[in-house]
C-alpha cells in the first residue's frame, strides 16, 4: 500500500489480486443473496476509499485490518439504511421462506437416486443460507472469523468490540449455525421420508 | 439424518464451494480508476512555464522602475520659472550688498523697464512690516535713490517720495526696532548720504544669527542729493527744500516770526509795536496776519493803533 502510496500502480493490482475474494465474499454475505447489485456497489466503493486514502495511510495496522475496517463501517450503514427502511427483515423472511421452499421441492425430488451427493451439495446451500439468516453482528464476526481469516484480536479492532464480546458473538454464531444446519437436514429426512 | 455438526464440519462446510469472485468489468473499473488516479501526480510541467513568465515580468517591472524613478527626480529641480530668479539675484545683490557704482552697473546691463518693475516689486515686499518695531530701511531709501537715479529729470517726485519716507519714519518713530540681517548694513552709508535728515540710528540690541535689532528716531526731512547722486545722474536736479520753520499749526511765517517770538516772550508791547510796523511797511499782509495773531491784530484795530487799508 505504501509503493501504490508512492505512485506504484502495480503494488494497487498486487493487492487487489490478493483481496478481492474474500471482500468480494465478506460483503456479498453480508447483504443476502438479493442484494448481489447493491454489494458489487459496495464493494466497488470500498475500493475508491482505498485509492482516495492512499496517501494517508500510515502503517498502524496490517492493511487488511484497515480494508475490512473500511467495510465493515460501510456495512453498518448500509445495514441501518435498509432498517430503517423497514426491508431488511422482509427480505430474510421472504427469503427465508421462498429459499425453504425450493430446498424442500429441490431435495425431495432428488434425494431417492443421489443421496450422498445431494446431501453435500445440500448441506452447502444450506450452510449459505443459515449464515444468512445470523444476527448481523454475529454473522459480520462469523464472516471476519472464518472467510477473511482474521483472528479474534483482529476481529475486536475491525469491528471495535471487547474480545469477550467477539467471543461470544463468535459462539453463538456457531451455535445458530449447528441447530439451522441440524434443523435442515431433520426437514430434510423427514420430507424424504415421507415422500418415499 | 441425526448428524451431529462440531464447529470444524461447520467451517470446512462453510468453506467448500467458497470461490465467488467480482465480476470483470468490476476489476477493470477499480483498476482504471486506481491508474487515474496515480498518474497526474507524475507530470507538474505546465507550473513551471507560468512561473517564468512571472519572473520575467516582475524583472522587467523593477527594472523599468530603477530606471525612470530616479531620471523623473532628476528633471524636477530644472523646471523654475525665468523671472523669479531675476528677481531674487536683484533683489539678494543690488539691493542688500551693492554699493552704487555697483547698482550703476546693473542698471545698465538690466532693461529698464523690468528693472523698474522689480524695484517696484522689492519695495512692496520688503516695506515696514513691524509690531511696534521696524526694519531699518536701507533697502527702501537705496531702491527708492536708485529709482529716483532713473528717472531722470522727475526730480520733483523723487523729493516727495523721500519726503514721504521721511513722514513715515516720523510716524513710526516711537517704538521702532530694526530687525535686519547684519550683510545689509553695508548700504547704510550710502544711504545716510542720501537722506540728510536728522535720524538718530540707536543699536538696541544684536542677536546671534545677525539680525541687528536698532532704534531710529527722525525729526525732520531735510533732503539733499549727494554729489555723488548728482554725479552719477546729471539730469536729476533737487533743490532742496527751503528751510522754513513750521509753527503750530503748519504755516509759514517768516514775516511774522519776529512778532511771533516776541509775543511767546510775553513781549506784548514791543510784539505790538513789530506788528504795526511790519503791516505799516507791507499793507498787504493784513490778509495774510495768522491767527495766533489774530487777536493782538483786531485789539490793535479797535483800540486805533492800526488801520486796515480799504481795498
Amino acid at each position: 500500500m505504501l509503493d501504490y502510496g508512492n505512485g506504484s500502480q502495480a503494488a494497487f493490482a498486487a493487492l487487489y489480486a490478493r483481496h478481492k475474494g474474500p471482500l468480494y465474499r465478506y460483503v456479498c454475505r453480508q447483504l443476502g443473496a438479493k442484494q448481489h447489485s447493491r454489494a458489487q456497489e459496495l464493494f466497488q466503493e470500498i475500493w475508491l476509499r482505498v485509492i482516495d486514502n492512499r496517501t494517508h495511510y500510515k502503517v498502524e495496522a496490517k492493511f487488511t485490518t484497515w480494508l475490512y475496517r473500511i467495510a465493515h463501517n460501510l456495512l453498518v450503514d448500509e445495514h441501518r439504511k435498509l432498517t430503517a427502511r423497514g426491508e431488511h427483515l422482509a427480505l430474510v423472511n421472504d427469503e427465508h421462506v421462498e429459499q425453504g421452499e425450493q430446498e424442500q421441492v429441490m431435495l425431495a425430488g432428488n434425494q431417492a437416486d443421489h443421496e450422498n451427493t445431494v446431501d453435500n451439495d445440500y448441506l452447502q446451500q444450506a450452510i449459505k443460507h443459515c449464515v444468512e439468516l445470523l444476527v448481523p453482528q454475529q454473522r459480520d464476526a462469523f464472516l471476519l472469523r472464518h472467510e477473511a481469516g482474521f483472528e479474534p484480536s483482529q476481529v475486536c479492532d475491525i469491528v471495535e468490540a471487547k474480545p469477550e464480546t467477539v467471543k461470544t458473538r463468535l459462539r453463538y454464531a456457531m451455535s445458530q449455525l449447528r441447530d439451522c444446519l441440524q434443523r435442515k437436514a431433520g426437514t430434510a429426512g423427514t420430507g424424504g421420508a415421507r415422500q418415499a | 439424518m441425526n448428524k451431529q455438526f462440531n464447529d470444524d464440519d461447520i467451517t470446512q462446510l462453510y468453506m467448500q464451494s467458497n470461490d465467488e469472485l467480482p465480476p470483470k468489468a468490476l476489476d477493470d473499473a477499480i483498476l482504471a480508476h486506481a491508474a487515474a488516479a496515480v498518474e497526474p501526480q507524475s507530470s507538474p510541467v505546465v507550473v513551471n512555464k507560468n512561473r517564468g513568465w512571472q519572473y520575467s515580468g516582475i524583472a522587467a517591472a523593477i527594472f523599468a522602475v530603477a530606471v525612470f524613478a530616479p531620471w523623473q527626480y532628476y528633471q524636477a529641480p530644472e523646471i523654475v520659472p525665468a523671472e523669479p530668479v531675476i528677481a531674487e539675484s536683484l533683489t539678494t545683490q543690488s539691493v542688500q550688498s551693492l554699493t552704487m557704482p555697483q547698482a550703476q552697473k546693473v542698471l545698465e546691463s538690466a532693461p529698464p523697464a523690468e528693472l523698474m518693475e522689480v524695484l517696484a516689486d522689492d519695495m512692496h515686499t520688503e516695506q515696514f512690516v513691524v509690531t511696534g518695531s521696524r526694519i531699518k530701511h536701507e533697502e527702501s531709501e537705496q531702491e527708492l535713490a536708485l529709482s529716483e537715479t532713473k528717472k531722470g529729470q522727475e526730480s520733483e517726485p523723487a523729493v516727495d517720495a523721500i519726503d514721504e519716507l521721511a513722514e513715515e519714519k516720523i510716524l513710526v518713530a516711537e517704538s521702532s526696532v530694526v530687525d535686519k540681517p547684519s550683510e545689509q548694513r553695508v548700504a547704510m552709508p550710502q544711504t545716510e548720504k542720501v537722506l540728510q535728515s536728522e535720524q538718530v540710528v540707536e543699536p538696541v540690541d544684536e542677536i546671534d544669527d545677525g539680525i541687528q535689532l536698532e532704534r531710529v528716531a527722525v525729526t525732520g526731512s531735510r533732503i539733499a542729493a549727494t554729489p555723488e547722486q548728482q554725479n552719477l545722474s546729471k539730469a536729476r536736479k533737487v533743490n532742496a527744500a527751503p528751510p522754513v520753520a513750521y509753527d503750530l499749526n503748519d504755516k509759514p511765517q517768516s514775516e511774522f516770526s519776529d512778532v511771533i517770538s516776541k509775543l511767546e516772550s510775553q513781549d506784548k508791547t514791543s510784539a505790538e509795536e513789530a506788528l504795526i510796523k511790519l503791516l505799516q511797511e507791507q499793507p498787504a499782509l493784513h490778509k495774510k496776519v495768522p491767527k495766533s495773531l489774530e487777536a493782538l491784530y483786531f485789539t490793535l484795530l479797535e483800540s486805533g493803533k492800526l488801520i486796515k487799508p480799504e481795498q
